[in-house]
């Protein structure tokens, strides 16, 4: 019998489940009298003949039972009856189940919200429809000499030759992110070049107005363009007649072809969607794809039917290596991921140890949450003996007596379940809006990953919380229970209370040590800034028009002569990146004498830059404008003080020669102070300060001033504006940069802040209920001790001696807990945050303060227990 | 009378179908259609018969129909479907099966070995 053909029948026993008892009834009854028909046959009288009948026919109970068992209905009528049981338990106690409802919604929901966010932002591919067909191609690029770089975005030829003839994709498109000028709107905007089967990728994107891109615009180089909701919002007043009209972009008339709703898309914040034909028209750089600045662009795909992922990588590579063919001595390497951030090429390391860190802190908060609701029905457990000793007494068997308890667990937390993915699904787009300060500009759907998550994590919450107190509730002296009577430890908790309470209390501090370390991150780094003129020099953050390789150092003379005349500004200075600015910041690999391959930060700076930023020499000479664009085998270069250290410990380096891989020597010539401030971290010190070479590349502009900030950036974004058509400054001083970044952290402090806020409060109601019962329990003794002769302080000494134990426990492996997790973190994200996450403010703060608020949750019942009437204690004895 | 043993598990539904390809019958004429069958020598117990009952008209291999006993009573009515007739032919068939390897495995020798 099919399993659709066995719930068919099961659905209509239970629709016509009374029908059927009945039935069985008459059936019985037809049975007995048959028999009893028999045996008056064979000289009974019919009295006897019935009552032989009825013994003969055994227990007709028992057969009723194991009828409705043949036809499924005994678990059917046990589902229902648990949960008529479940119903009237919480009515009976709904304060209790208010507030395991709450605290289960607390901490899967916040749970769930804190993977949702994870899951939208790391673990899926930006896109609305198909992920599973969805592909991103990174290439990277090497050549005889040199490896493969960091695997990235690939180069418009490559794509090209992709496009035409990749079998495993059904449509591949490319797109490169741009910063230009929008008329009617201030500062850069954000916009995406893209080859016009992007729109196909993406699909699919219904345009509110007109139309997205096709082909024939890219064929046609038509200077067209899709713009969004926002831009259109902003610039045209939501203008219906929008089509055809003109928007100037970097200065330059683009059509407008139409609207783009919201959508998934590659770039946060993109309001603009243009042909890559369009990048020379727009002044933005070289379109001709076989130019050695053409544009590189990131590969998004779609997969053909019937092809995986891995076909794709297998054609790529054969693709690309007939592109390596046609540039003489380049090695190419491909890769096609899912889109995902973890599945990007040298993400996932990173990626899964963010998540892991996350993931522990959600583990404090789930294990509070969830040793807090034990103890609640711990407390309850212990109320009903009297009643579960009844039901034993009447025959229910000790599984049956737990599916009950389970049931009532498994309502509440089905309950919290359907609340807390409320509270997840709407957690993803205001933490990543909060988190990130911007508006968001794509779809956080929950996925089925979110649900599959809610639904393990309700069900093994459910399980965990109900397995002890069944246990407790099933675990008792029925003759001793039927009596009254109760069987406690000498301090009216079990063992598992302690325990329990301990575990509260060690997940609380844990997240309340990391939340103290990252929320005074901030703070922690105002009180000790960087040894550098952070908010007397602006970063110009220039956005020139292209230029071919080589052709750069007149750009570099025109801004620093531009620059250098906007009042307040005394200084201008030129580098590959702004000291601290980690993102920037480029590697080298160098061999010192004596010692093996290390990789160190280096930057490319002018002879000013020093002055500039207020880096101070401390040996030797600075960097000259002699040095510039050093083609020698031998080039100056100057060490901070922290990399001197660690390169030549005991030795003096001036004059020392550091070997480059793979080609040419620096020679140290000076040594300057760093840059960091006094507590980042050793690391963050190390940098070597190599001659720039203007003509080669584009490089960023500082420039010290003397007066205010706000007034010398717009005067030189105004300037800049004036003297360089087409070109984009957005001015920041160092400081703001920093604040920036600062900030993010400061943010991410507040969330689990918000969490440990959470988990303390519930590990604090979890203690103040298990100390609460214990103290009730304990109101006799304490009656007896008062008749005694004992004073107020020996009762509250009683108390707090039998409940400080677990909690100082707990604060003990919390604080070391949080102690080992700060460690791991300075080790592995040693280069990521500006200053050791290890705050030890935080390790006594923290522990502390949650010691304080603990006493005082101690106190509050056992100031009850000193109104314990003794007389009436001594009666009861 | 012939001497009464206790049913080998799981023959209680072979029996049933075989008794009901005889011809319709009530919950107790079945038992007594058994017992006549069997020349006596199997001996259900009367209530043990209505799960067995239940779990082969949950398959579909019985059909029911309340009607009137020869005893004038109302009674319930089992006959076999036609699945319950095929049911009955291969549970036959498996139980002859079992029995000749039985007889085989009982019938061993030590010269068979």
């Amino acid at each position: 019998m099919s399993l659709l053909t066995r719930l068919r029948a099961f659905a209509g026993h239970v629709r016509r489940r009374s029908a059927i008892y009945g039935d069985v009834d008459q059936e019985f009854q037809s049975h007995i009298a048959h028999r009893a028909d028999d045996l008056v046959r064979r000289g009974l009288s019919r009295n006897a003949a019935e009552r032989a009948a009825r013994i003969e026919f055994g227990s007709i109970e028992g057969y009723k039972d194991a009828a409705r068992d043949a036809r499924g209905l005994a678990f059917y009528d046990e589902a229902r009856s648990n949960i008529v049981f479940a119903w009237r338990g919480i009515r009976h106690r709904p304060l209790q189940a208010i507030i395991i409802v709450v605290t289960l919604t607390l901490g899967i929901g916040i749970s769930a919200g804190v993977f949702a966010t994870l899951d939208v932002i790391a673990f899926r591919a930006r896109v609305d429809a198909n992920p599973a067909t969805f592909a991103r191609v990174f290439s990277a690029y090497g050549t005889d000499s040199t490896p493969p770089g960091f695997p990235a975005a690939s180069r418009l030829s490559d794509y090209l030759a992709y496009r035409d003839r990749l079998r495993s994709l059904r449509v591949i498109a490319g797109w490169q992110a741009i910063a230009t000028t929008v008329d009617g709107r201030s500062g850069t905007t954000t916009g995406t070049l893209v080859t016009c089967e992007f729109f196909d990728v993406y699909a699919p994107v219904r345009p509110l107005v007109g139309r997205v891109l096709q082909a024939n615009d890219c064929a046609a180089r038509d200077n067209v363009v899709v713009i969004s909701e926002t831009l259109w919002r902003d610039v045209l007043s939501s203008a219906p007649d929008v089509v055809g009209r003109v928007l100037r972009i970097n200065g330059q008339p683009l059509r407008v072809v139409g609207v783009a709703p919201v959508f998934s898309g590659p770039v946060n914040d993109a309001n603009f969607w243009t042909p890559y034909t369009t990048r020379g028209y727009l002044r933005l750089g070289d379109d001709d794809p076989s130019s050695p600045t053409a544009l590189s662009v990131t590969l998004d795909a779609r997969l053909r039917d019937g092809y995986s992922r891995a076909d794709a990588r297998a054609e790529l590579a054969v693709l690309a290596a007939q592109q390596d063919g046609i540039h003489h001595g380049r090695h190419t390497v491909t890769f096609v991921t899912d889109g995902s951030m973890l599945n990007r090429p040298g993400n996932t390391a990173a990626v899964l140890t963010i998540v892991a860190f996350v993931f522990v802190a959600l583990a404090c908060l789930a294990l509070v949450a969830c040793a807090n609701v034990v103890s609640l029905l711990l407390a309850v457990a212990h109320t009903r003996h009297t009643e579960m000793a009844l039901r034993m007494a009447l025959g229910s068997g000790s599984a049956r007596l737990a599916r009950m308890l389970l049931t009532e667990t498994l309502a509440l937390a089905a309950i919290a379940g359907v609340l807390a993915s409320i509270v997840a699904s709407r957690t993803p787009p205001y933490l990543i809006g909060w988190l990130t300060q911007r508006p968001l500009t794509y779809p956080t759907h929950p996925s089925w990953h979110l649900f599959a998550f809610l639904f393990s994590t309700t069900l093994i919450a459910s399980l965990v919380v109900s397995s002890a107190p069944i246990r407790a509730s099933l675990r008792l002296d029925l003759v001793a229970a039927l009596r009254g009577l109760r069987k406690d430890s000498h301090d009216g908790r079990g063992r598992s209370s302690n325990a329990l309470m301990g575990v509260q209390i060690g997940g609380a501090v844990a997240l309340l040590v990391a939340a103290v370390s990252l929320g005074r991150m901030s703070a922690r780094i105002a009180a000790s800034p960087p040894h550098v003129e952070s908010r007397r020099v602006l970063a110009l953050n220039i956005v020139p028009t292209d230029r071919v390789g080589g052709a750069w150092g007149g750009y570099h003379e025109d801004v620093a002569r531009v620059a250098a005349a906007v009042p307040g500004v005394e200084m201008v200075a030129f580098g590959s990146a702004a000291p601290l600015d980690d993102e920037r910041t480029g590697t080298i690999v160098v061999t010192a004498t004596g010692t093996g391959k290390q990789t160190l930060p280096a930057i490319q700076v002018s002879s000013s830059y020093f002055d500039t930023f207020g880096i101070r020499l401390v040996r030797g000479r600075l960097l000259k404008t002699a040095d510039d664009s050093c083609v020698a085998s031998v080039c100056p270069a100057v060490v901070s003080l922290e990399a001197a250290r660690e390169l030549w410990p005991s030795d003096d380096p001036l004059g020392k020669l550091l070997r480059v891989v793979p080609a040419g020597e620096l020679e140290i010539v000076g040594v300057v102070s760093d840059a960091p401030s006094d507590i980042s971290a050793r690391v963050e010190a190390l940098m070597v300060y190599r001659p720039w070479t203007p003509a080669e590349r584009r490089y960023q502009t500082f420039a010290r001033i003397n007066g205010d900030a706000a007034t010398a950036t717009h005067a030189i974004a105004a300037a800049i504006a004036d003297n360089f058509p087409g070109a984009v400054a957005a001015p920041e001083t160092l400081q703001a940069a920093l604040d920036r970044f600062t900030d993010a952290f400061y943010r991410i402090g507040l969330v689990v802040g918000g969490v440990a806020l959470v988990a303390a409060t519930l590990a604090l109601v979890g203690v103040y209920g298990v100390v609460s019962l214990s103290a009730k329990r304990r109101m006799k003794e304490m009656g007896i001790r008062i008749a005694l002769g004992a004073r107020d302080i020996d009762v509250y000494k009683a108390l707090l001696r039998s409940n400080a134990p677990p909690v100082f426990i707990g604060l003990g492996v919390g604080a070391a807990i949080a102690v080992g997790f700060a460690t791991v973190v300075d080790r592995v994200a040693a280069t990521t945050l500006p200053i050791p996450f290890a705050d030890p403010f935080a390790f006594w703060g923290a522990p502390l303060a949650l010691a304080v608020v603990v006493v005082v949750a101690i106190a509050a019942p056992a100031r009850r227990a000193t109104g314990a009437a003794p007389v009436q204690s001594l009666r009861q004895d | 009378m012939a001497e009464q043993r206790d049913l080998l598990p799981g023959t209680l539904d072979l029996l049933i179908l075989k008794a009901l390809s005889l011809g319709a019958e009530h919950g107790y004429g079945i038992l007594l259609r058994i017992e006549q069958i069997s020349g006596g020598r199997i001996l259900v117990q009367q209530g043990a018969l209505y799960p067995a009952l239940y779990r082969l008209d949950d398959r579909g291999l019985l059909a029911t129909e309340w009607g009137t006993s020869d005893n004038n009573r109302r009674a319930k009515f089992y006959s076999l479907t036609p699945e319950g007739r095929k049911a009955l032919r291969g549970e036959r068939a498996s139980w002859e099966w079992l029995v000749a390897a039985m007889t085989t495995a009982l019938d061993a020798t030590p010269e068979a070995i």
